[in-house]
Order: structure tokens, then sequence, then C-alpha cells
């Protein structure tokens, strides 16, 4: 089984751009998605999976509270009444649209597969190690899968881990019914 | 053997309690309105399918999740019904659930600059709906594992057949799985509007035109659906409501803000489906599609359509929910199971609310006005995300 891990402190710059072939995109990449471009592309080192290698990525923290706090601070400090036609009228000017890609937690799992071709069997999920081997291992198809999972903290540190490994090695694996975080199987496998 | 549905729990525009949704599936009651739940002051479209009982909008607090409330209400009906927690011990039960986006308590963060962690949340961090669900899994005493799926419109559909193959495999006796959400609130509404999604028709009822000419974008609705999927030979005969048998799943990887205009993937997704269930095209006897009502969606399904059935695509009945109850995105391929089970148990392709005149971009075989009545003993219903996940899953009348 191939593994990585990365992990960015807070002020890190995250080099995705090196990793991404659309580097336009990158202004829609949280700093997890960042994070998890970078992971795939060492672990990938250049190649190509198949496009039917079934990949399933289990999500973790955003960082929307940065668009909340831009958008309420806008009003003035003595204004605690809320009210929905002022909101929209001033709020909304400030919160970029790039924000509404950041929101979604599929999106690192969509940039994926689209700069590298995957269209096979998948899940983009939310939870434990277990779930995110679970599905896994019962995916359809006999050869590898590729497993990922990333977590962007309350402050900026953002982590990523990705795998390829068999269904087999899934069943027998000590994690499988892991309740921690789905990074965790990454952090504690990480061999490359 | 086989793996069955024997129970749901429900909180719908459609209504509360399956005999409700059923009932306003056959009037063809109208559930798409203009939002009550709270003031939408400045807003250039207020359409949306707010969960309704007895025809009335469930009004919460501003603090309170929507999308956790009916969650909890929806696998409390579900563990009353079913009564799995005294047939099965808590480890055989995983709960297997399509997610959204954490809700945001605007009013509240307005006057104090914070979010609300929910009582208990142990999160150095802001994600809710991971914690609440986990949450709610403990209050009815699943331990079998907790996962929130999270691919947008495809979510519970991915909650659904993994749940599933869990069962099939024996990797757990019975799932709780479904989806629930809400984006009908100030903060997730004016977002998904953003993104360009939404229809520009402001007549609420007649706002979202699955697969119509004059389709011109998708409106939110609300809303969770559990089921109980368990094994055949551990069910209760009295309650299996349907049998799945082919479940699979799919990425466009072409864009992430529009389909595949050739549905190629999705076309996989079906066929992988119909593989594993052992069914061929031919015995598929409708399709409940995604169809969202927005003009790049029915192009893309019919192309895929065509794909796997041919020149069947002219005849071979298809559906869309989504003009009656809105888009549920997270929770939308769950509560589709209603119009799934409706057909079958009552032989009938329900008409698409607010279908009226044929794409020729997409000349699908679309019901209107009123049911298709048809021999239905093969369904397949899919779904398709924002961001190009694909779902199908083939569904079987059940027979002894």
């Amino acid at each position: 089984m191939r593994v990585i891990y990365k992990k960015y402190l807070p002020d890190e710059e995250i080099p995705a751009v090196d990793y991404f072939s659309r580097r336009k995109l990158v202004k829609y990449f949280t700093r997890e998605t960042m994070a998890a471009i970078v992971s795939i592309g060492e672990l990938l080192n250049g190649t190509r999976p198949s496009p039917d290698t079934p990949f399933y990525f289990s999500g973790g923290e955003t960082e929307m509270m940065d668009l909340y706090k831009e958008a309420c601070m806008v009003f003035d400090s003595g204004v605690v009444k809320f009210d929905s036609s002022l909101f929209l009228e001033k709020a909304l000017p400030v919160i970029s649209p790039l924000s509404h890609f950041k929101m979604m937690r599929n999106m690192a799992h969509c940039f994926i597969s689209i700069e590298y071709g995957l269209k096979g069997d998948n899940a983009a999920v939310m939870g434990s190690v277990s779930g995110l081997l679970v599905p896994a291992m019962l995916s359809s198809g006999s050869g590898e899968i590729l497993i990922g999972a990333g977590k962007l903290h309350a402050n900026g540190t953002a982590e990523a881990g990705f795998a390829l490994v068999r269904a087999q090695e899934l069943k027998t694996h000590p994690m499988l019914e892991s309740d921690r975080e789905a990074i965790c199987f990454f952090r504690e496998n990480c061999n490359i | 053997m086989g793996v069955v549905i024997t129970g749901i729990g429900v909180r719908s525009p459609l209504g509360c309690s399956l005999e409700e949704c059923f009932r306003n599936l056959e009037y063809g009651t109208r559930c798409v309105k203009d939002i009550e739940n709270f003031d939408t002051g400045g807003f250039t479209q207020r359409a949306a399918g707010e969960v309704r009982h007895n025809g009335e909008v469930v009004r919460t607090a501003p603090d309170i999740d929507r999308k956790s409330l009916f969650l909890e209400q929806s696998i409390s009906d579900l563990a009353e019904a079913t009564i799995f927690s005294e047939r099965f011990s808590p480890e055989e039960v995983v709960l297997n659930s399509g997610g959204g986006l954490d809700y945001v308590d605007i009013e509240n963060f307005f006057k104090t600059g914070q979010f609300k962690i929910p009582a208990g949340g142990e999160l150095p961090s802001h994600f809710k709906t991971g914690a609440e669900t986990k949450a709610i899994a403990q209050k009815f005493n699943i331990r079998g594992g907790t996962n929130v799926f999270m691919a947008a419109c495809a979510a519970s559909s991915q909650a659904i057949g993994t749940s599933y193959r869990m069962v099939k495999a024996g990797y757990r006796k019975a799932a709780v799985t479904g989806g629930s959400d809400s984006m009908v609130n100030h903060i997730n509404y004016v977002g998904f509007q953003k993104l360009g999604a939404m229809t520009a028709d402001t007549n609420s009822p007649y706002a979202c035109k699955p697969f119509d000419l004059k389709r011109s974008g998708t409106v939110l609705g609300e809303g969770a659906l559990v089921i109980l999927l368990e094994d055949s030979s551990s069910a209760r005969p009295k309650d299996i409501l349907a049998e799945i048998i082919g479940y699979a799943t799919s990425m466009d990887s072409y864009a992430v803000t529009d389909p595949d205009p050739e549905g190629t993937s999705l076309a996989d997704a079906m066929e992988r489906a119909l593989k594993e269930a052992s069914v061929t095209p031919d015995m598929i006897d409708c399709v409940h599609l995604h169809g969202t009502g927005t003009p790049k969606n029915a192009p893309a399904e019919y192309n895929a359509l065509k794909k796997v059935f041919g020149e069947r695509v002219n005849t071979l009945p298809v559906y869309s929910m989504k003009g009656q109850i809105g888009h549920l995105i997270g929770s939308c391929g769950a509560m589709e199971l209603l119009g799934a089970i409706y057909s079958l148990k009552n032989q009938v392709v329900l008409p698409t609310i607010n279908f009226e005149e044929q794409d020729p971009r997409a000349p699908l075989y679309v019901i209107k006005e009123r049911p298709h009545k048809v021999r239905i003993k093969y369904l397949l219903k899919t779904n398709s995300s924002f961001g190009g996940e694909n779902t199908a899953l083939v569904l079987k009348k059940w027979e002894k």
C-alpha cells in the first residue's frame, strides 16, 4: 500500500498550482483542496490511473467562517438588529462567487476526478476512517482503489493524504473499524 | 435473499408521513410556494419546497438547523415503525446519510459574530453536520458507524447505494439510510442563487419545469427521508416496500458546474447498475430521473438514456419529482425514492408536475396530467450532482 500525507501550517503556502494543469481553477480551492491536490500529485508522481479506478474521498473542514465575518463586517458596529433586505443589499456584493464553490463539500473530489480523468465507482463522504475504508472496500472492480482524505482546521492548518490500495488489504486492515477522523489513516500509515 | 426497504421516516414538502406523501403524490399537489419560514425581504426569488404537515409549513426558530431536526424526526418515526433497535444489536446497524452545507443562524451571527456550536459538540471547528448526525445516531443507539455523504445532489443516493452494498455483503445487518438537507435559509438560498442554477420564474408553484421546453432552472426544496435496509431473510414480510437489486456510481470528470452534455458517465452508471442487477435494458419499465429543470440537465439525461436504451428512449416513461417539491440537494435522491416506491406499489408512472411541452433537444417520454398505468417490475432511479457524481439504483417490485 502506498500512502502519502501532507500537512500545512496556517501561514504556509500550499503549492497546488504546481500540481494542477488548469491553474486558473486553483482560486476555487479551499486550503483542504489545495493540500489534497499536492498529496495526490506526489502519490501519482506523473502517472495517470485507469479512468475506471474507484475513487473515495473523505472531506473535513472548510473555512467559510471568513465569509460570514466578511459579510457582517460591512454593517456599522451599532447595528444589532438583523434585517433581511439590508443584509442582502449590503452583504451580498462583498461575498465573492468563488466562496460558493468553496462551501461545497464535494469539490476536492470533483476537481481531482477532472484533473486525473477518474470516471469510476466513487463516493464523497465526511466521516471516520471506517466511513472511508468500508465503502472503498465494497466498491466495484478488482484493481487498485484510490482513497484520500482532507481536513482544514479552524486556524487554517490543512492536512491531506492519499493512497492506492486494494480491497483485500482493506479487509484485514486494523483501522477498518476505526471511528477516528478519516485523515488519521493517512497520518499513521504514511510511507512515502 | 435480497436487500429490501422495510420502513420509511419522512419530513417533506409532501408531508410528514408515508400516507400523507403518497396522498399528495396521487393528487399532484404543488408543494413549491413562496418561503414562509423566514423573512425574505430583498430576495428576488422566493420559491421553495418547505416541509409541510397537513399543508402547513413546519415553522422553526432561527437557531434551529432544520436539516438536523428533520433527520432526527425521520429516524424517530422509522425507529418506531420498524423497531430496528429491538430487532438488531446497536453494532449491527449503520447510519449512512446524505447531508448538505452547514446551517448558519445568520441573525445570531450578525448580532454576536459567533457561530453557534451545537450543544455537546466537541469539535475544535465549525463543521456541525457531522457532529449532529453522530449525536443523532447515538440518541437512537446506532453504533455500527455513522457516515455523512457529501456528493451534493448525489449524496443521499450514494448513502443508500453504499448501505445496499454493506447489507448485501453482510458487513452490517441493517442500515438506516437516506438523507436530510435544507438550503432554505438566508445564506444557502442566496448562495445557491448566485451559482446560477435557480430559475428566474417567480410564479412559485410553476417555477420548476423538469424536461419542459420552457424550463429555466431549478427551485430549492428541503426535507429528510430515511429508510431501513435489511436482508429479506430477516425482514418482516408485511413491512417490505421494495427491493434494491443494483447500484453503481460514476463521475463525469467533465466540469464542476455543468453535466457532460453527452451523458456518457451517467450512462455508464446505469449500465453497471443494470449489470449488477442482472437486468437488461428492455426489462426496465420506467426511469425516475434527476430532472432538475435546468436547461443543461434534460439533454444530458436524454443522451445518457439513448446510449443505454437506444430507440426505446422515445417510449420509455420517465419521471421527475422536482417540479412538485423542488430540489432537495443532499436529500433529493432519498426523497425521490418515494416516487419510485409509489410507482412500484401502484403500478403507475406519475405525471411530472409543470411539464407541458416537449423539448426537441430532449424528446423524452414524460408523463403529464394524469398517472400512466403500466406494469412495473423493474425501475431505474438516477441522480447527478453539481460536480459530476452520478448514481443509478435498480429497484424491483417485491415478490416473495
